[in-house]
């Protein structure tokens, strides 16, 4: 048990050094981040919104893609997803105003998914690069512009990612956690892979890809639950890099009921394991740089989560007067320092995005005994499911995040 | 509300070191050694360095801590006893971090407003001659009009030759308002630089601009003792401010 717990505790160093690191490069990387320069010529661009009954948010995310300034051609397609409510009919009328907004309904198929709809939008347009934005984002009007310019003049890059920022976060405090905690492992982690270890990972969204590297992949895995990070990975196992561009943003919501985030999270977590299983199956996961990446997601999927577990237990038997297992190792000190390391990575994301204030600091203060503990919840849900299905042989189905109306 | 957030700031700041003092906490006389250095270091980098600079040293200063409790085999009142240490230490980076925030956003928000107000600003102080920036804009406008009116304007460049350094200065003034009695009030333009004096005419001609110099040249003569005036003319037709500007920008 003792060596069981030590072995832990080395994990649980690594994942704090790691982490430590990975704040102080995303502080460096943002602090002197310069805008990209203009391009003589800019290349075609594919804008794709997959969409299932998003008739919710729609209007508000096609108002902001006609705001889009882009230098060269720009073409939008709603893929439409099987809607059943008004998604196609505000789809129609934006497309029957602006030249370069298309209406296309996907046909239907299986496994449903954001993958399989990503593929048919690929099929049916031609560009040289293509962009992905989730039905409810609504991006800046540079955002598409700086995303190419950077993958542009970055050698060896197979598109670039942006930053994704939270339109809900002061609707109630299940938002504003999300919005932190997006902060943080939408920017300055993205920012300090990216400044560290030439790494960037792709969010789903506001994520910009050159065709013909999709093309040589052999497009998007229709299995993958969390389609982006399984893509990431193939992305850095044939030696591309995906640079990070803090400057080009987009506004998502993100879920206002804690049901509607476990259902969300489970998702993502599920297709995470998928991931995982694929990584330990396929050696090629753990090559070069794609390494780093595979090690990062056993080390936040499951070393985090584990040590989080153990610390828990630890507190309640240390509250409840209990003798702690006799280990060589300073406990007490290793959770302060993991509790120092969880907030200064927040209080740093909050400084480089300069939005400090008193409220925000409050949260990020008490999120690593709040919101952190969730994801012990989340990961027993995710392993769960994903286990059963295993079991049972059946494929995960694709579940879309449920959308909220009326937000500031 | 500035005032009150520097004095908690310093205040707060005060309290920390005390705090690190009065309760003697494990290794504050290194704790104090390192305040003192960061408080060098935070002071002398740039702005958007300084909390890189914090948020690392605290990390850091986290990691050796943990090390010697790991090495000690340290129990577990003491290492209470460093997080108490670890809290002071990273509070005190804090605190000095957000008070250099706040001193500088005040010092850039002055430089901000002292370019804003010499944006605003249409007289040098204390007379009646345009600022550079006044002038340049006014002469857009004036040259645009003439242009329009199918007439003429001219830039007229009084050099001032050399005189002793402790009259110059006033040499200068008397003839800043000796040029402001010599053109058409309210039409013509008038700037200087330390050494030179603009004269910009409007809708005239090369007689009128030889009026304009012998008026200046009467008017000079009654305040000075000077047989050989001390100064020179220079006249050049202007067809547009960009004539302008390239003259003005090789004056300066």
């Amino acid at each position: 048990m003792t060596q069981v717990i030590m072995l832990i505790m080395l994990f649980f160093w690594m994942l704090l050094i790691f982490y430590s690191i990975l704040t102080i490069s995303g502080v460096w990387y943002r602090v002197r981040f310069k805008k990209p320069q203009k391009l003589s010529n800019y290349p075609s661009v594919a804008l794709l919104i997959p969409a299932h009954n998003e008739g919710i948010v729609m209007e508000d995310t096609l108002r902001a893609m006609a705001r889009l300034k882009y230098s060269g051609q720009l073409d939008i397609y709603v893929l439409d997803d099987n809607s059943k409510d008004d998604t196609a009919e505000i789809a129609k009328e934006f497309a029957a105003v602006f030249s370069r907004i298309h209406y296309i309904p996907v046909p239907v198929s299986s496994p449903s998914g954001k993958s399989r709809v990503l593929n048919y939008g690929l099929s049916i347009s031609e560009s040289d690069y293509f962009v992905v934005y989730d039905a409810d984002n609504e991006p800046e009007p540079d955002a598409v512009e700086l995303l190419v310019e950077v993958a542009e003049q970055t050698k060896k890059a197979a598109g670039a990612v942006g930053y994704v920022k939270t339109k809900n976060a002061r609707t109630n405090t299940l938002t504003r956690m999300i919005g932190l905690e997006f902060q943080v492992f939408q920017l300055l982690m993205q920012c300090g892979r990216w400044q560290f270890l030439k790494l960037g990972s792709l969010a789903g969204t506001n994520m910009l890809l050159r065709r013909s590297v999709l093309e040589e992949l052999g497009g998007y895995d229709v299995n993958a639950l969390a389609e982006d990070a399984e893509l990431t990975v193939r992305l850095h196992a044939k030696g591309y890099v995906l640079p990070v561009v803090p400057e080009s943003k987009t506004w998502e919501q993100e879920p206002e009921k804690l049901t509607t985030f476990f259902k969300q999270r489970t998702r993502w977590l599920t297709g995470n394991i998928y991931l995982l299983e694929k990584s330990f199956k396929d050696l090629s996961h753990w090559r070069g740089k794609t390494f780093f990446l595979s090690l990062q997601h056993v080390l936040t999927y499951l070393v985090f989560v584990l040590v989080l577990l153990f610390s828990d237990i630890f507190f309640i038997m240390s509250v409840m007067g209990m003798e702690l297992p006799n280990m060589e190792a300073p406990l007490l000190m290793l959770w302060f320092m993991s509790y120092i390391v969880y907030t200064a990575q927040l209080l740093s994301a909050l400084v480089v995005d300069r939005n400090v204030s008193p409220k925000n600091v409050f949260f990020i203060f008490i999120m690593y005994f709040t919101y952190a503990q969730l994801f012990i919840i989340l990961l027993l849900r995710s392993v769960t499911v994903y286990v059963w299905s295993r079991l049972r042989g059946n494929t995960i189905a694709w579940d879309k995040t449920k959308r909220f109306k009326g937000l500031g | 509300m500035k005032n009150f957030v520097l004095t908690a700031l310093i205040l707060a700041l005060l309290l920390n070191g005390w705090l690190v003092a009065y309760f003697a906490v494990p290794n504050y006389l290194e704790l104090i050694a390192i305040g003192l250095f960061s408080l060098l270091i935070m002071s002398i980098i740039k702005e958007r360095y300084v909390f890189l600079y914090a948020i690392t040293v605290t990390l850091l200063y986290g990691a050796y801590l943990t090390v010697t409790s790991f090495g000690q085999s340290l129990p577990e009142d003491m290492q209470l006893q460093y997080m108490y240490t670890h809290l002071l230490f990273t509070s005190f980076h804090l605190i000095f971090w957000m008070l250099m925030n706040a001193v500088k956003k005040i010092g850039y928000q002055n430089i901000e407003l002292q370019h804003q107000l010499q944006l605003l600003q249409k007289y040098r102080k204390g007379s009646q001659i345009l600022t550079m920036k006044e002038f340049k804009d006014q002469a857009e406008w004036l040259l645009k009009s003439t242009a329009r009116n199918g007439k003429e304007a001219y830039f007229l460049r009084i050099e001032l030759e050399s005189s002793t350094k402790k009259t110059k200065q006033n040499l200068q003034e008397m003839l800043e308002r000796v040029a402001l009695q010599s053109i058409r009030q309210k039409y013509d333009l008038v700037s200087s630089e330390f050494g030179n004096i603009y004269v910009l005419l409007k809708d005239t001609h090369k007689e009128g601009v030889d009026i304009v110099m012998d008026r200046f040249k009467e008017n000079s003569q009654n305040e000075l003792n000077f047989i050989t005036p001390p100064y020179q003319f220079q006249q050049i037709h202007i067809k547009d401010s960009q004539q302008l500007n390239e003259l003005l920008g090789t004056e300066s």
